[in-house]
Parts: C-alpha cells; sequence; structure tokens
C-alpha cells in the first residue's frame, strides 16, 4: 500500500544533506504538527533512544515529502507511523535499549515511587521489549496510540485478522510480564 | 463486511499498574529542543517549538467542533483533542503559572504564524537540557482514558445496548469525578435512561443538568432526549 523501499532509501542516503526547502502549501507542516508526538512515541516504544526516535520520525517525515500527493489526507498517520517504523527496522538494533532482564527489580522499585511517570514509561517499556517485535507493534498503536484496526492494518500493510490475532497474543504477553512485575512490586512493598 | 473494533485494554480489564503503564507510555513526549531538532530537519520554520506546535494541532476543525460539546461523532477521530492534552501537558510542564493560555490560543495559532509563541518557549526550552521528558502523566493520560471510555459508551449506545453504555458512563463518572467531559457523560446518560424506558430517572438527571449547565450547548439535546411531561 505504502510502498516507497526506493523512495526510502534515496532519502536515507541522504542524511547529514541540508535540509530540504520547506514544502509548498504548509501540508508537511501541518503533517508535522499534528502527528510528530505520535510518531517519536511509537518509536521510542520500539526501544528507540529520544534522539534515535527522533531521527527516525524525521526521516518518516521526509520520506512522506517526497510522497505528499500520494498520502491521502485519512492516511496521512497511518502512513507516517508505518514508514518510521520501517526506517527503525533499517537502523538496525544499535538504536535498541532493551534492559536485561535484572534491571527489572531496580526499574520496579523506581516505579513504585508514586508519580514517577519517567520510571512508568521505563517500565511499560520494558514488559513491551518481552513482547515478541511484530505483535509489539500493534499493541502499542492499538493500545497506547489509540489507531483503530483497519488503520493498524494500512500502516503496516496486515490484513485487519492478522491485526487482531497479534493483539490477542500481544495482550497475553504484555499482561503476563506487568503480572510479574506487579508481583515484584508487592514482593519489594512487604519486605 | 465490518469487523468488529476489540475494545481497548484500558477501557476494560485492565489492571491499575497496566493503566499506568499505558497512560505514562502515551504522555511522553519530544522535548522541544527535539521537536525543533526535527523540524529543521524537515526544513519546516525554526520557530516550530513543541507547544506551539502541538496547540495549532489544537486548531483543527474537529477539535473545535470537539470542545463546543456537541462533536461526539468526532471523539472517536478524538487524535486531535489527544493532541490538545499533550500540548497542555507539554506547555503546562514549563509554563506552569499559565496553563490556561494554550487552548486559549490554539485559534490564533492556526490563523497566525507560530511565531509569536516560539520565541516565549526558548529560555523553558533552554531551562530543560534532557533530551526528552516525560510530561506529568496524570492530565494527558486521564484525558485519553476519558475520551476513550466516553467512546466506548457511545459505540455501546449507538449499537442499541443502551445498558452497557449506562455502566460505561457510570463507571466514566465514577473514574473521573471532575472529568472534562462530565457534561457529555450527563447528557449521554440521560439518552440511555430514556431509551431503556426509565424516564422518572432520565427527566430527573436532565432537569439538574439543565440546573448546573443552563448554557451549556448540550441543553437542547438532553431536552430532547427525554419524554415531554404529560
Amino acid at each position: 500500500m505504502f510502498g516507497r523501499s526506493r523512495q526510502a532509501r534515496q532519502t536515507e542516503g541522504r542524511r547529514g544533506a541540508p535540509p530540504p526547502a520547506p514544502v509548498p502549501g504548509g501540508r508537511l507542516e501541518r503533517m508535522f504538527l499534528a502527528h510528530h508526538g505520535m510518531v517519536w512515541r511509537t518509536l521510542r516504544r520500539r526501544g528507540l533512544t529520544a534522539d534515535a526516535a527522533a531521527d527516525a520520525a524525521q526521516q518518516a517525515f521526509l520520506i512522506a515529502a517526497e510522497r505528499l500527493e500520494d498520502i491521502q489526507a485519512d492516511s496521512e498517520r497511518a502512513f507516517l507511523v508505518g514508514t518510521a517504523l520501517r526506517v527503525a527496522r533499517t537502523m538496525g538494533r544499535k538504536t535498541m535499549r532493551w534492559q536485561l532482564e535484572e534491571d527489572m527489580d531496580r526499574r520496579v522499585l523506581e516505579a513504585g515511587d508514586h508519580g514517577d511517570a519517567r520510571a512508568a514509561v521505563e517500565l511499560c517499556d520494558l514488559a513491551l521489549s518481552k513482547v515478541d517485535a511484530d505483535v509489539a507493534e500493534v499493541f502499542v498503536l492499538f493500545e497506547i496510540e489509540g489507531l483503530s484496526s483497519p488503520e493498524i492494518a494500512a500502516s503496516l500493510e496486515i490484513p485487519l485478522g492478522t491485526v487482531a490475532s497479534r493483539l490477542r497474543r500481544a495482550r497475553e504477553q504484555f499482561r503476563r510480564v506487568v503480572a510479574r512485575i506487579e508481583t515484584t512490586i508487592q514482593r519489594e512493598g512487604t519486605s | 463486511m465490518n469487523q468488529r473494533e476489540p475494545e481497548r485494554l484500558r477501557i476494560l480489564g485492565a489492571t491499575d499498574l497496566e493503566q499506568r503503564l499505558l497512560a505514562a507510555a502515551g504522555a511522553e513526549t519530544p522535548s522541544p529542543e527535539l521537536t525543533r531538532r526535527m523540524a529543521r530537519g524537515l526544513g519546516l520554520a525554526a520557530g516550530v517549538g513543541v507547544a506551539t506546535a502541538s496547540s495549532t494541532t489544537a486548531a483543527t476543525p474537529a477539535t473545535v467542533a470537539g470542545a463546543s460539546g456537541l462533536a461526539w461523532p468526532l471523539v472517536s477521530a478524538g487524535v486531535a483533542a489527544l493532541a490538545v492534552a499533550s500540548a497542555v501537558v507539554a506547555w503546562s510542564g514549563t509554563h506552569r503559572a499559565r496553563p490556561a493560555a494554550v487552548p486559549a490560543r490554539a485559534p490564533a495559532a492556526m490563523a497566525a504564524a507560530p511565531a509569536p509563541v516560539a520565541p516565549a518557549l526558548e529560555p523553558a526550552a533552554a531551562a530543560h537540557p534532557h533530551r526528552h521528558h516525560v510530561a506529568p502523566a496524570a492530565p494527558a493520560g486521564d484525558l485519553r482514558a476519558e475520551i476513550a471510555l466516553l467512546d466506548a459508551a457511545r459505540a455501546a449506545a449507538s449499537g442499541g445496548d443502551d445498558a452497557r453504555a449506562l455502566a460505561l458512563l457510570r463507571r466514566y463518572d465514577a473514574t473521573f469525578p471532575a472529568g472534562t467531559f462530565r457534561p457529555e457523560s450527563t447528557a449521554l446518560q440521560v439518552e440511555a435512561l430514556a431509551h431503556l424506558g426509565r424516564t422518572e430517572r432520565a427527566r430527573a438527571l436532565a432537569r439538574s443538568f439543565v440546573a448546573a449547565h443552563p448554557d451549556s450547548p448540550l441543553v437542547g439535546r438532553v431536552q430532547r432526549a427525554i419524554p415531554r411531561d404529560p
């Protein structure tokens, strides 16, 4: 649906080049304003550092800039996030920051301090890192970012039924990990 | 053929910890510095800052309509509203003294260039050297959860399951006693009660709604929902 590999490679190949000229009509700017946070956040949930997520998000918007006429107004978000996830995959594991299992206790303790949003985010990412990558993407888009199933299907270029089955698997895995985390919290709280 | 959209985990059945983790993750925003870096890389105006960026989003038609309280069908397209929430949270994180200014500014931000707002953000951004930050999770997360819960109730109502809609709305009221969409919740409850034939309760709720919100744009809707007094 969003076949873009050639353009993607071209765009990726010019990282570090001078920024492109502003896009006439401001559609890219509008798309950026509306969706950059969500795109960046989705990449963070897939394990990218804040900087790497910004780089990958920027790449996705650059690709979008080249394909504006191909992107329907109601599929901008799906295009952007799907493209961003593909860009992230090409960036390789050096950008990943999956936490080691032994980090869990420390993070659980930090997250146990109420109001520590940073620790809660890290704990969420830790849980997501234990979920199979392909199903985790569906989970993040559906449960955290609030995309609809058809939007996710378009974004990831998978059938609607696959979205549903991946969501089920992801939930099972995520909830199992969070239950473990909860047990750890309770253990720490009572010791 | 329509495949039924699954419920969101956060609406039905999530544990407190699950809710908390998902809400915190959904409230994370890129720092102003990172946002500007992305914008510059795209050749967009260098003055595009985080708050400016997101608050401009607030001016999309869906959100403006949503703010009127009459746009329930649009809430499911509530992405824009969520962006507003993020903007408010991100912005209030650095401008705690004047949080109300963001929504007030939003419509103007659409019409005018963002430049007037952006310079004011520079010192705040400089004062927050972190590469990224987590906005206080509760407000944006709550707003997101509020919208999702009301969306679920509205979906139940439009699917004819008024009892379920009512249960979800009561859950909304219990979960968000000072919720942003309490008036909408009440209006939906009046409609659900009326559909269920619980006319007296619907009428009483409608009366108290009109008394509490005489100027609400929802008044007409609430009054239309109940059978006329004999």
